[in-house]
């Protein structure tokens, strides 16, 4: 699941050496923090969000076949 | 070859300035008459205009100034186009390609045994995928289906000048979405003009709505409206009022 993460943002943006995912387990759900270079942030989250939500929503259609749940949080 | 010469910017200071660099000579060594002070214009939008100043070239500036005026300008533009449309030509297969890898990595995660076909027509790239678990791909509304579309399209043209456009389609399902929401559209329309009552159409996302608005942009006995915030909403049927009075009067 991070590597899914990770790799989607690195295409997306400019600096993508500086893309770092850490995944935080937890019994039922997990929680992955995307950290990206400052003026990348604006790729990952999107006109409204809307890069932000679509990745989410992959997550969560991807992490319904391991039968959890995975939090997508994009730090700055 | 004249001496004077003729400099445009937003302003005169502007101007006065691309004279400088132009002629390499300071701002207190130049001779300059204001042909026009220029205006901005209303919200800098309308009726722009630029000033204008000319200016008496000195002696020793003058031998390096003329001639390379006028050639530099047709020089640089076609050259910049040239080189624009080698590159987005070089990367367009590329870009195809690297979308078709992300969409891949994404499907893989998602669902097993799916694979991707990919369909060009112009100024449009269709990915299709094949196997796996359809439902799994499309998602409620659509939304996984969305999504994978967004990022793909966001990860083509991150690095590319021209853009693509592109489609993300799961065995044929935009089609028959398409098609099965302009037969219930219709029959709701139809609905709505013989009740003269507004009907609900529930959740959906853009691009159903979009469907719907186009197939009732010509129709005369009802419109569409839709209703509540988020992304994916309800949409309204209302009937026209001249086609409501029409009834009425009909009726009775």
């Amino acid at each position: 699941m991070k590597d899914l993460i990770k790799y989607i943002a690195q295409a997306l943006v400019d600096n993508s050496e500086q893309v770092e995912v850490s995944e935080v387990e937890g019994n039922q759900t997990s929680v992955l923090e995307l950290k990206v270079a400052k003026e990348d942030l604006g790729k990952v989250i999107g006109k409204q969000g809307r890069t932000a939500r679509a990745m989410r929503t992959i997550l969560s259609a991807a992490s319904a076949k391991i039968k959890k749940r995975t939090v997508l949080e994009i730090i700055e | 070859m004249s001496p004077d010469l003729e400099f445009e910017g937003k302003n005169v200071e502007q101007a006065l300035q691309k004279a400088c660099e132009e002629l390499g000579i300071s701002k207190e060594k130049l001779k300059h008459d204001v042909i026009s002070y220029g205006s901005t214009g209303i919200f800098g939008l309308v009726g722009a205009k630029k000033a204008k100043i000319r200016v008496v070239v000195p002696k020793q500036a003058m031998e390096t100034v003329p001639p390379s005026e006028p050639p530099s300008k047709p020089q640089a533009k076609p050259q910049t186009e040239l080189g624009a449309d080698l590159d987005a030509g070089k990367t367009y297969d590329e870009a195809v390609d690297l979308g078709r890898n992300v969409l891949q990595r994404i499907i893989d995660f998602i669902t097993t045994d799916a694979s991707i076909s990919i369909e060009r027509s112009s100024g449009n790239v269709c990915f299709n995928i094949t196997g796996g678990t359809p439902a799994l791909l499309i998602g409620k509304h659509g939304q996984t289906l969305e999504a994978m579309q967004h990022l793909t399209e966001k990860a083509i043209n991150s690095n590319i000048k021209q853009r693509i456009r592109i489609r993300v389609d799961v065995e044929g399902y935009l089609e028959t979405r398409r098609a099965s929401l302009k037969k219930l559209t219709k029959r709701l329309s139809e609905k709505v003009r013989s009740t003269g009552k507004p009907v609900k159409i529930g959740q959906m996302n853009a691009y159903d709505r979009r469907i719907v608005h186009i197939t009732l942009k010509n129709d005369a006995n009802v419109t569409v409206k839709s209703t509540g915030d988020g992304f994916i909403k309800k949409m309204m049927m209302f009937p026209k009022k001249n086609s409501v009075r029409n009834r009425k009067t009909k009726s009775p």
